[in-house]
This record gives structure tokens, sequence and C-alpha cells, in this order.
């Protein structure tokens, strides 16, 4: 889901190569300093008298004074969530405990390695696990026998993964606001709201700690504007002493008043990004359309002479490095399932005005050359595509694409905008959408999704539906009942337990995000967050009790295409072509196909999604709307409907290692497909039948966001007429009715692992001369030639 | 020539549970420590692909109804449309299946897809011209001028390819001519020397060059190829540019496929 830092592109500007490099040399860390203080607020005896969304203020407001204050050399953005350069903080509070489950094993574990020192784990270990033992989010949310059976369950999820017991995150502040208000002009309007008659409790307490918040926020800019003053008295370099003043001039000013300069409002951004970041959870937060809202302070500054175009585009570069900064603190457990340190901060690029016009501009274009000079983790950039995309802005993105740049991820604005309206949003939000995280769409700074509520694993449903409801080899029922396998007369009965199953599952994971939803609503509000999301202030209400304008809560379906292909492997040997009963493909498939591995072959065999043949697929999209259909008229407890989207992160190891063998020939604990993607290697017929199987399902209605992955090797994208192809590719599947596609262009690195490991590339597609061939299918030799090749192209 | 489909085997794949050995009518399947097919026995009738769970046996080559084929190529046309790309009619050598060709030529141009094919310029004028007026495209592979070594290593006469030659510019068809550059048998001086005359003669200024590479070698050996092993290195670099230098001191403008 991200993109792979590489270190052949050309920096325009030495300083952030130098930033680059600084980010990349820094082993990736844990900072115990938020643990700590968070602990100290609520230890306070006298803090815990007062209404929960004021201490989360104060809590807020007490961090960011007491946090270390770090200006880095060559920073012209300053502003961290940690003590130290690359790192996460840790949240006590909310999932803080699992993660420190595993104190010990960070630094040496095999998935994501994070530093932290030994006098900081004893610091944890004394100061801070024993307070929240019994006071963290997942503990307040459900007691006794719940609590255990729920800590068991998600210790090593099955049936799904919930993410809202870390807190919700994911959301785009609206930066705009405070560009335009500032902190004081935003307290004026909390102020005149304050003041109105006859309001309750509950908003009272709300608007004042949104007030806290405010101030915490206007605190901890003056605290950087003295720092920069401070370092400013003692630099010897000239041109670094005026850097370093004028950083202090941009946050004495910004965001307490609105932003006057481009320089001041990019330095809002980050300050408020990483407020938001230390206050609500460390993942998902997003910086929505910032060549739109950045693009009249750099108008207004180019008018006014005061920058010029490079000095933008290094601004912009600044902040970018710095968001590849943020880490977050997964435990082991949801490493294996989110991995690659995962923490979706993207920008919207381009795309339409509320009606539908173009509004590509020069930052677009600053951007898509950053992506392309920087190459870092983050931020995730994700271009916005209709038909209205001029042939520029289309061109750059190509040629980034097919230079291996892998960014940035594509949308298409006319399913999307489609799909937004469907679920709900005006049509005016709708085409003025942003994208979050991953893949996933709403109204920045008027949404309030919890678009990684949770995923669920398809898969087991079936399982349990060839089952009576049960997990081979278990005696419990786990699920639901249904039918005993020799009653099922056809594929429809098939399909219709397992939709039983399905339902079940759905049925139950919304009955136990309820009181996730509750706890999050009384133990950890987040009034800043509620600043700077419309309909907050204009309610009263935190975005935990539905004080957004939109409200969704957003759940991954994973295994989509394991399921359709498994049906289609029914229905052909068991009910058209009668080689087995049903009974006897169960039985192999509880032993694993232990003494069957020829049925396993045969079924592996059989085709499979992502081929372009309309009754293999049409499963695929016969499973996709029944997942849909699960969610109808399920709401959350902020008044918001459940939306579905299909993209798995890493839990398609996760998941596939608790579930056993399926009907497509996959073997127990064996990963599932990834996202909406086929079988892997699987689609055997190309690029334009993968993509055509693809739009064959229905994506208006995820509303949620899909993944899709691409892989291509350098060679066939090559010069002016491989990126014609690329271009006519990718805007045909969008025109098919794709909703999104993120491209892979293998570097040198991953084909030698693809000769290693031939079993992962099964699909990859190389340039022989003139025509494309399969690389399994290459002797040893003509591999390595092929290797080699992309080793003189680089 | 032969017309029928080929049967691959993929030993790497074999897990050797005989359930081809037990279909195959002809008994061309030997299992053993270097399990292989018969290929004097094999009648191609790709049985042993059907039974072969392990994906170790494939069958090359289908047999397919004008529609069946439609409806394949008729899938991709969005993908067509963006980029000027169309339906290619390659081989073996497709001019063989000329009456077949035609009629997908046919429902192609109702479709209106780009159409071109890939000849070896060996076929009977009378059987391709009814294919010319749907043809937006050809590609005319050029390799030995010479009589008796076009006679000997490909074993057909050169002169009939030199005088299709003249046919399709005469109907003023739009042909594109390409050189295969293979090591020892294309690129000596004479043959190159030969070429350029022959295209100098029909007034061609431009061609395009293909190079030899040995990325089939794979498949030639699942297929047991009756093909002879050329043992040939790819052109370097600096080879393949010394051609287009030659072509081009000739006025003769090249594009060359690397």
């Amino acid at each position: 889901m991200e993109t792979t830092a590489k270190a052949t592109a050309t920096i325009i500007s030495p300083r952030l190569n130098r930033l680059k490099e600084k980010v990349l040399n820094y082993p990736p860390s844990i900072c115990p300093e938020r643990a700590l203080l968070v602990t100290k607020y609520f230890k306070q005896k006298e803090n815990g008298k007062k209404p929960m969304v004021i201490q989360k203020a104060e809590a807020l407001a007490y961090i960011l004074d007491q946090k270390t204050v770090r200006i880095y050399e060559d920073e012209l953005i300053v502003g961290t969530t940690t003590s130290k350069r690359v790192a996460g903080p840790i949240f006590p509070e909310l999932h803080g405990l699992p993660v420190m489950e595993d104190l010990f094993s960070f630094s040496d574990r095999k998935i994501n390695p994070l530093k932290i020192h030994k006098h900081e784990k004893t610091k944890l270990l004394t100061e801070v696990v024993p307070f929240w033992l019994t006071r963290f989010l997942g503990y307040k949310a459900m007691n006794g026998l719940d609590l255990i059976k729920f800590v068991t369950d998600q210790l090593n999820p099955k049936f799904y993964l919930i993410n809202e017991t870390g807190g919700i995150g994911h959301l785009i502040p609206d930066h705009e606001r405070v560009l335009e208000r500032g902190l004081d002009g935003i307290k004026e309007d909390i102020r005149v709201k304050l003041n109105e008659a006859g309001l309750s409790e509950s908003a009272r307490n709300q608007y004042e700690a949104m007030i806290i918040s405010c101030d915490g926020i206007i605190n901890y800019a003056h605290k950087y504007a003295e720092k920069a003053e401070g370092l400013a008295k003692t630099e010897n370099d000239p041109g670094r002493k005026a850097e370093l003043l004028t950083i202090a001039k941009n946050l004495k000013h910004a965001p307490q008043k609105p932003a006057e300069t481009f320089h001041q409002a990019i330095q809002v951004v980050w300050l408020m990004h990483t407020a938001v970041f230390i206050e609500g959870l460390d993942n998902g937060i997003s910086f929505g359309r910032m060549d739109q809202y950045l693009y009249p302070f750099y108008r207004r500054d180019l008018i006014n002479g005061t920058i010029t175009k490079d000095k933008a585009k290094e601004l912009i570069g600044c902040l970018g490095i710095k968001s590849s900064e943020i880490i977050p603190v997964f435990s082991s457990k949801i490493s294996e399932c989110h991995g690659g340190f995962l923490s979706g901060q993207a920008i919207t690029l381009a795309g339409t005005d509320e009606e539908g016009n173009d509004l590509t501009n020069e930052l677009t274009f600053m951007m898509l050359e950053l992506m392309d000079e920087v190459r870092l983790r983050q931020p995730n950039y994700h271009a916005r595509i209709h038909d209205g995309s001029p042939k520029p802005y289309i061109d750059k993105i190509m040629s980034n694409l097919v230079k291996g740049v892998n960014s940035p991820a594509l949308y298409n604005d006319k399913v999307i905008i489609s799909s937004l309206k469907k679920a709900g949003y005006s049509d005016a939000d709708s085409n003025a959408y942003a994208t979050l995280g991953c893949v996933e769409l709403l109204s920045a700074g008027k949404t309030f999704g919890s678009t990684d509520a949770a995923l669920v694993n398809i898969p087991i449903c079936l399982e349990m539906a060839l089952n009576e409801g049960r997990l081979f080899g278990d005696l419990m029922r786990k699920g639901t009942e249904t039918k005993p396998v020799d009653d099922f007369k056809n594929i429809d009965e098939v399909k219709a337990a397992f939709k039983t199953q399905l339902q079940f599952v759905i049925d139950r994971l919304v009955k136990v995000l309820e009181p996730i939803e509750i706890a999050n609503r009384d133990f950890h509000p987040t009034p800043l967050t509620s600043v700077v999301t419309q309909g907050c202030i204009e309610s009263g209400k935190d975005v935990t009790s539905g004080g957004a304008i939109y409200n969704f809560s957003g759940v991954q379906g994973v295994g989509v295409t394991d399921v359709g292909d498994s049906l289609y492997a029914i229905d052909q040997l068991v009910f058209q072509k009668k080689k087995i009963k049903l009974s006897e493909l169960v039985n192999a498939l509880k032993t694993n196909f232990k003494g069957k591995e020829k049925l396993r072959m045969e079924l592996h065999n059989l085709p499979k999604f992502g081929n372009d043949m309309e009754d293999v697929d049409a499963l695929s999209r016969w499973v996709t709307d029944t997942y849909y259909d699960s969610f109808n008229g399920k709401m959350n407890t902020r008044g918001g409907k459940f939306v579905a989207g299909f993209y798995s992160t890493t839990t398609h190891y996760s998941f596939g290692k608790m579930t056993g063998a399926l009907p497509n020939g996959r073997e127990k604990g064996e990963p599932f497909s990834s996202g909406i993607a086929p079988m892997n290697g699987a689609d055997v017929l190309g690029p334009t039948a993968m993509f055509n199987s693809i739009t064959a399902l229905d994506f208006e209605r995820a509303h949620n966001g899909v993944n899709v992955n691409a892989k291509f090797d350098t060679a066939t994208l090559k010069g002016e007429h491989g990126k014609m192809i690329l271009e006519s590719l990718l805007l045909t599947y969008f025109k098919k009715g794709g909703m999104q596609v993120q491209l892979n262009v293998l570097d040198t690195e991953m084909l030698k692992d693809a000769k290693i490991h031939p079993e992962k590339y099964p699909n990859l597609l190389v340039r022989v001369s003139g025509y494309s061939a399969y690389f399994n299918d290459l002797s040893p030799a003509m591999k390595d030639e092929i290797i080699n090749r992309s080793c003189l192209n680089t | 020539m032969d017309h029928r489909p080929e049967i691959a085997f993929y030993a790497e794949k074999c897990t050797k549970n005989a359930d081809c050995v037990e279909v195959c009518p002809v008994n061309a399947i030997i299992i053993g420590s270097k399990t292989h097919i018969d290929r004097e026995l094999c009648n191609r009738c790709g049985k042993c692909t059907e039974a072969c769970v392990t994906g170790a046996l494939k069958k090359i080559g289908n047999v397919y109804s004008v529609d069946e084929v439609m409806h394949q190529l008729l899938k991709d046309k969005p993908y067509y449309e963006t980029s000027g790309g169309g339906v290619t009619f390659s081989g073996g050598e497709p001019s063989l299946h000329a009456d077949f060709i035609l009629e997908v030529l046919k429902e192609c141009k109702k479709h209106d897809i780009h159409t071109n094919i890939e000849t070896n310029g060996y076929f009977n004028w009378e059987k391709f011209k009814p294919l010319l007026p749907y043809l937006d495209q050809i590609y005319f592979d050029l390799k030995i001028v010479d009589q008796k070594r076009n006679k000997d290593l490909l074993g057909g006469d050169s002169q009939r390819i030199l005088s299709n030659m003249d046919l399709l510019i005469e109907h003023n068809a739009p042909v594109e001519f390409r050189i295969p550059l293979i090591p020892g048998h294309t690129t000596d001086d004479e043959n190159l020397k030969s070429l350029v005359r022959v295209l100098k003669e029909k007034g061609i200024s431009k061609i395009h060059l293909l190079p030899y590479h040995s990325m089939g070698e794979a498949k030639a050996e699942r297929i047991c190829s009756p093909l002879i092993d050329l043992n040939q290195k790819p052109f370097d670099t600096e080879q393949l540019n010394g051609f287009q230098h030659m072509f081009e001191s000739e006025h003769i403008e090249t594009e060359l496929y690397r």
C-alpha cells in the first residue's frame, strides 16, 4: 500500500536531499514521551473529577506544552510528534496496553523492528503500564467475560479485526478553516455558541474543551517560535539565522491568526497535523486537497513577489519529508495485519470543484515532481482523474509511473463521485471529494468516517457454511447453524448458506463495535479533532458523538476472490461435472488435502477470477454484492451508515493463517488474495483480462474505497510508446468502471526475488523484444538476462 | 508445416501421477527418471492435457469458430480504441488460414477494429488478395534474397516472396517491411547488400529491424521443437547500431526493435 523508498531519483533542492538523508538514516524508533506525559496528567486525582472531554483537552494541551521541542538542521517547516527524528508515540490509554505487551521484543522482532532504549522500557513498565492496566479503552468498553472473550479473540483475529479499540483517527482536518479564520477566529465562533441560551451541560463542556485545545496549540506554536528565536541567537550562518527568524515569525503569527503567506500556511497545516496525531490516534490522518487550499496563498505570494516557484516547491517538499518521520507503533500481532509501517498520510491531487470543473494547478505539478524527486515512504499521493483532466497532468502522472516512481495512485472520479452520492453525500461534496489513508474516500473536514473500523475475513464464512456453522475441526459452533453438506442440492444452496454465515458474522461485528464506539465517545472524545471537523462547533457535539456533518463506519472485506473462485470450483466439480461429492470435497478440506494432493491441484488449476471469464467473474461479483447487502440498514452509534470497502493491508496473510483449506485449492493457513486482486498468479491472460474481470464488479457500492495493484517490469513501459500504452490501459480501465489503481514497476531487486520465488510472481509480465512474456516461462538464463537488462535501465 | 496444436510439457510441475498415461490413446507418454512424450507417437489429440491436474501438460493452440474468436477480441475493444491498437494475425504463418482469417477480418471491420497481419511473404497471391480490403496494416518479413540460400534454409522460393512484394506495392497495400536480424543467416554482408538492393529497386525507404533473441528457448524445450537450435548469441547494442547505420547510410530509414 505504500511506495518503497528508492535512492535513485535526482533531487533538485540540496536542502531536500539533506533532509531526506537524515530521515532515511535514522532507525525507526519508539518514543515514550507522550505515554509518560499523558499518564502523568491522568494520574492527578483532581483531574479525574472533570468531565472527560475537558480532561482530554487538558491532557493534549499538557502534552503539547511539555513535549520536547525539536528543530532540526535545514528545516523550514517544524514540529514533531515525538522527541526523536523518526519515531512513533505510544497511546497507552488506547491500544497502548496491547502494544506494550511486547515491549521487550520491539527491537528484535522480524516485522518492522523499532528501536527503544532500555531505560525507556523500564520507565514505561513502571510508570505507565500499571496505571493503564485497568483503564485503557478496550477495558472500559467491555467488562468481565465479554472483555476476556474480546481480548482473546482479537489477539489472533479470525473473523474480523477491529481497529476502533485503538481509537478512531482516519480523518482529514479542516485545514482551510484554520488557515482562513486562525484559531483566535475559531475560538470566537465557539464563544458565540457558548453564549447561546439553553445550552446543554455536555455542549458547554464540549465548547470549553475545544477552546482549551485551541489554546494548547497556540502555546505549542509559541514554544516552537521561542526555540527558533533561541537557535537564531547562536546561529553564525546569516542565511540560516534568517530562516530561523522566519520560522519564529511564522509561528508567532499562525495558526493563532489567519495565515498570511504560503510558508505560514504550510507550517500551519503541519502543526495541526501533528497535534491531531498526538490527540487522537496515530493513523490515517490525511492532508486532503492540499494543492487546492494552499493555492490562494501561493498565488498571492507570487504576485507580491515574495516567493518563487522553486521556493514554494521546496516548502511542500519539506512537509512531505516531515510526514516520513512519523512511524506507527503496532504490536507484532498488529504489524502482521498492517505491515510496512503503514501510516496512510494521503494527499489528494487535482480533481474537480463542487460544480465539476477541473482544478489542476501549478501546485499539483510541483507535487507530481516532488514524488519523483524525493521518493520517500510517505506521504501517499493520490491523483484524481476525470474526463476533463488536462493532458499535461495525465502526461506527468504517466511519466512518473513509467519511471518506476510507483506514485501517485489513481482515482476514478466518475465511479467515486457516483458512489459517494449513493452513500449520502451532497452533489457538491461528492464532486469535491478527497482521499484518505490507503484508499478511502470522503469529504475533507466534513466526514468522521472511521474508515478503518474493521476488516472482515470473508472466506472463513464459507468454511463455516461447509461445516454447519463450525470451523473445520471445531466442536463448538462459532457461526450459525446451516444445512449439512449432504443436503446441498445445487450451488445456490451453498451460496445461501455462505450468505447466512456472512450475515451472522457481520451482525456480530456490528454488535461488538457498538460498545467500542460508545467507549470512544465516553472515554476518548477528541475535542481538537472536533474543532477541525465541520458540524461539531455547530452542533456542540464531539466527533465521537456524531458531531460531524457526515458519519460512517468503513468495514473492509478480505478474500473476495478466494470465495468467488471456491464457489466456481464447487459448482464445476460437484454439481456440473459431478466428479466428486460435496462431502468428499469438504472432507479433503478438513484434512487440508492430506493424501488428496491431486484433488487440490485439480481445484487449483480450475479457471479463476482475473481472466475475463464471465461465468467465473460472476461469482466474485456475487460475493461483493452479498457483502454490500450484509450492511443494509446497519447504523453506528454516531448515526452513520456502515459502508464497505475492499482492501486488505496485510490481513490477507493474517486472516489466511486462521482459515482452513478452501475449494479454490488454497491450503490451510495460506494467504488469501490481496485486496480485490485475483488469486496470486491466477490471472494468466494479461492486464486487460485482469482489468476486465475487476470491472465486472460493482464499485459504486464500495463507498469506502478499493485497492487494485498492477505490476509491470520497466522495459514493458519503456519510452514514449510505453507511456502511451500505460495511459491507454489505465484510462480505459477507468472508462470501464474501475475505481482505483496503483502501479508497481518492478526494479532489479524484485526481479531477482521473482527468480528465487517464482510462486510469488507467477503472473509477472516482462517485455522481451517487441512482445511480452511471463517471467516464469523463461529459462533461468533468460531470467538473468532480463534482470541484467533492468540493472542497465536504472 | 504442421498445423496441429503443440503439447507442451512443463517437467518441473509434473508429479508423475500417470493420469496422462491412462488417457493417451497412442501410449506416447513415458514416465520414468526422465519423463517425456514420445513425439513420434504423439498425435496431439490433447487428451492428456485435459487429464493433467498439475498444469504440467498444456495444449498450445485451440480450435475456435469465427464467433468464438470475435467474442474474445471484442472484450478488449475499448483498449484498442484508446491505445491505437487492434488485432494482429500472427503465426506460424497466418496466410495459411486465409479463408478463416477473411471471415474474422470482415467481422473486425464491422466493429471498426484496426487490423494487421504478420507474414513471411510466402503466400499464394490469389488467397491473400481478398484479405486486402480488410487489412489496415501488413508486416512483411524479408529474410534471404538469394534463391538457393533461401531454399536451403527456409525451403521456399524467394522469387515468390519478391513477386508478392511487387504485387502488394502495386495494389497500394499498407505494407511495412521487416528484416529479422538473425546471426549467421540474414546479417552477412552479401545478404544485407542484396536486401538493400531489393529495397531500393522497389522504392522502399523505411524498414523495421527485428533482432534475434533467445527468449523462446525454454519453450522450444517444452514442446521438443524439431527446429534446429541456432546456437547463436543475440547481437549486442553496438552490433545493432552498426546494422542501423548501414541501412541509414543507404538512405533507408530504420526502426529497431529492442
